[in-house]
């Protein structure tokens, strides 16, 4: 039955991704770089980091990393901002932002996923 | 994107993450070794994602469904991160790179594709040369 909370707190990071871009349309106006993601992702890829390390130190179930990585880290991030975005900029004439935002699309989140290993 | 949007993200979203739990139960991955479901996960999400952009432009309450929705639920990249930093570390460099260059150049390619089945416009006006790099 593990699967209805996964199911569950799969709705309720989509939910939060949407209401974080939000605010960032609300309070930044509409950008070209997906600059939510540049929260978004890292903070995913950290809750995520720190959930799979306290589960292997036993600090959390196996149930609860479900629930927390699978379900709610695993909805909540999303690779779209990292390839349409690229593939978007890059046809509209800015290699150079394409680039950029390949880098810090994969750059930050893995770190930020290597700080929450190293602090779980 | 209003209260209702919201909602129908979440809506789309708890399907997406249903679909990518069922697959990995049904591939499970072992530790150290490629991750392989995620991998086609991200890479059938780049596609439908592509295609759904392009064929959904005039469909928006379908789109917010759909897009942020069920393909943002269905595909992450917190795993993708969390296992390419454990691989990197377990040792299994060669995997992990792998894995990470396979996801962005494989999401990348995907969505052109996905783009291209569905014409989207994006695809049609020539490139403004002088500010290619």
């Amino acid at each position: 039955m593990i699967f209805v909370g996964v199911t569950i707190a799969g709705a309720v990071g989509a939910m939060s991704r949407a209401a974080i871009e939000r605010w960032f349309d609300h309070h930044f106006g509409p950008s070209d770089l997906p600059v939510a993601f540049y929260v978004i992702n890292p903070l995913g890829a950290f809750l995520l980091g720190l959930a799979t390390a306290y589960a292997e130190h036993a600090t959390i179930s196996d149930d609860t990393r479900l629930v927390a990585g699978v379900g709610f880290c695993g909805a909540f991030t999303v690779v779209g901002p990292l390839t349409f975005d690229s593939v978007r900029l890059f046809v509209e004439g800015h290699a150079g932002r394409a680039g950029a935002n390949l880098a810090l699309g994969t750059l930050i989140p893995l770190a930020a996923a290597a700080a929450g290993l190293a602090l779980g | 994107m209003s209260g209702r949007e919201i909602a129908l993200v979440g809506v789309g979203g708890a399907i997406g993450t249903l679909m990518r739990y069922g697959a990995i139960r049904a591939f499970p991955i072992e530790p150290g070794s490629f991750p392989t479901t995620i991998l086609v996960v991200n890479l059938i999400a780049s596609i439908a994602l592509g295609y759904l952009l392009a064929v959904l432009s005039h469909r928006p309450d379908l789109r917010t469904l759909l897009v942020p929705g069920v393909v943002g639920g269905f595909g992450t990249l917190s795993l993708v991160a969390v296992e390419v930093v454990q691989l990197w570390d377990g040792g299994h460099a060669l995997t992990s790179v792998t894995y990470l260059l396979a996801t962005v150049a494989g999401g990348i390619v995907c969505v052109i594709a996905g783009l291209a089945l569905g014409r989207h416009p994006i695809l049609r006006p020539p490139m403004p040369e002088e500010d290619m790099l």
